[in-house]
């Protein structure tokens, strides 16, 4: 067996670094599209009119049931074959649309488990449906769900690690091209693992913040 | 000021609202009474539209609130409701909880509607617990708070659903100290209670309700001391002791 060599990793630091900028574009433009696919799609969960509850939970449980493998080949192997679908926008549309279901029940939940005189007192001062979500509801069920939100996104940037089947070049891709050139597997999976790690666990802590300084004593 | 006129309301098989008829004069405080499960609440809930009716209309200042004309958003400006569990926004602070409505619905400007916020806390003795959050706040503080928020809109009617139902007994009075003053002050108000003492002292009329419907309505004096429905007699006896 021959000796660990860890400068190697090192030599193509700059290479993986361009893979972690890639990978936190595309996870955070994800989480941007993600997030807003999920709130509509849990409003509209909640709704009363059947002709929009139940479109989004078909959207929900299919989405939930196709592996993101199959769904990112699907959009850009399937949708590509009939219109021009660079990888990264298929990219994002599958993490967005995918993690958009997750996000969907989540925001589902928080807004439910706000009590339903809340509502009520913020409609008898003359507030509006809509007006009462934005500034009673959904404030209140989202310091409510920052916990399982953060865990999605943490999610998301590991899963992200996918896009790689379909040439984008995130920092999963730039490992294999790394190891094509140096056969040096054991260093350059090691240091692409602690890559992923640094960030999501920067994620977490920065959610862990954000949950101590929005605390609701109540 | 406050009219409903057969009114009538059911949850599944229960029916809660009997063809109720009331009317409510401007600067009127009627306090309602009756055993748990009488259809008091119901029947507030309903003249702000809180709850739907099944057949008969509510009219507040002229307006009839169960038509689907009526732009209940606007309507609603014109109702304060007190709930009885305050249902302060837990996340924002009491002056918050009082501006965001005049904000929001109102479209006034930030600091005119906290200007207002504050003369109102004050008026209602709280004017050191204007940056307090609801948790910080004693039970009877609260419901200020709620009070203020509800002042805040400029109502013409106030509907107080038993705000002083989930206090400790020694934070009862400053709740209904306040309530006092919105009666001196002219208020039109409809308030569901048990506190008999406040209906006597501050009651315009007193309506008994029991099984959704009101069995009997007249002055607190004539009310307390010479009933004349067998089951208002039986109630009185109990709550009175």
């Amino acid at each position: 067996m021959s000796e660990l060599d860890w400068g190697v990793a090192i030599d193509y630091l700059d290479v993986l670094l361009y893979g972690v900028l890639l990978t936190l574009r595309l996870s955070a433009i994800s989480t941007v599209v993600g997030l807003a696919i999920g709130i509509a799609v849990g409003l509209c969960r909640i709704s009363k009119n059947p002709l929009i509850a139940i479109p989004a939970a078909v959207y929900v449980e299919v989405v939930r049931g196709i592996p993101l493998l199959v769904l990112l080949f699907y959009i850009y192997f399937g949708i590509g074959y009939f219109v021009n679908m660079p990888p990264f926008i298929a990219a994002v549309s599958g993490l967005g649309i995918f993690s958009g279901a997750f996000v969907a029940e989540i925001v589902r939940s928080g807004i439910e488990s706000i009590s339903r005189g809340q509502m009520e007192a913020a409609r008898s001062t003359g507030m509006t449906y809509l007006q009462a979500m934005r500034y009673v509801i959904l404030p209140q069920a989202f310091r409510r769900i920052l916990p399982p939100l953060a865990g999605q996104f943490i999610s998301l940037i590991k899963d992200s690690s996918l896009v790689s089947v379909i040439s984008v070049v995130d920092l999963t891709l730039q490992a294999r091209n790394v190891i094509i050139a140096t056969f040096r597997s054991f260093e350059i999976w090691t240091v692409t693992a602690l890559l992923y790690f640094s960030l999501t666990f920067t994620l977490s802590r920065a959610v862990r913040y954000l949950e101590r300084r929005f605390k609701v004593v109540d | 000021m406050i009219k409903l006129e057969r009114v009538s309301k059911s949850f599944g098989h229960l029916q809660v609202l009997k063809s109720v008829n009331l009317e409510v004069k401007s600067g009127e405080v009627v306090v309602v009474l009756g055993p748990s499960g009488a259809g008091k609440s119901t029947m507030l809930r309903v003249v702000n539209g809180l709850e739907t009716v099944d057949s008969g209309q509510v009219w507040v200042d002229g307006v009839p609130v169960h038509d689907k004309r009526t732009n209940i958003n606007l309507l609603r400006q014109k109702i304060g409701f007190v709930f009885q569990h305050f249902e302060l926004y837990p996340h924002l602070t009491a002056l918050q909880n009082v501006a965001l409505a005049p904000i929001v619905v109102k479209r006034m400007k930030k600091e005119d509607a906290e200007a207002k916020g504050v003369q109102l806390l004050s008026a209602l003795g709280l004017s050191d617990k204007v940056g307090s959050f609801p948790a910080q706040l004693s039970g009877g503080q609260r419901q200020r708070v709620a009070i203020a928020r509800a002042l805040a809109m400029d109502p013409k009617v106030m509907l107080f659903d038993e705000p002083t139902s989930a206090l400790d007994p020694e934070m009862i009075k400053e709740v209904l100290d306040a309530m006092k003053l919105l009666a001196k002050g002219g208020m039109t108000m409809i308030i569901v209670s048990h506190e008999m003492g406040f209906a006597r002292e501050v009651a315009d009329r007193v309506v008994f309700m029991d099984k959704g419907m009101i069995l009997e309505e007249g002055t607190p004096e004539a009310f307390f001391s010479s009933p004349t429905h067998p089951r208002a007699v039986e109630f009185l006896e109990k709550v009175l002791r």
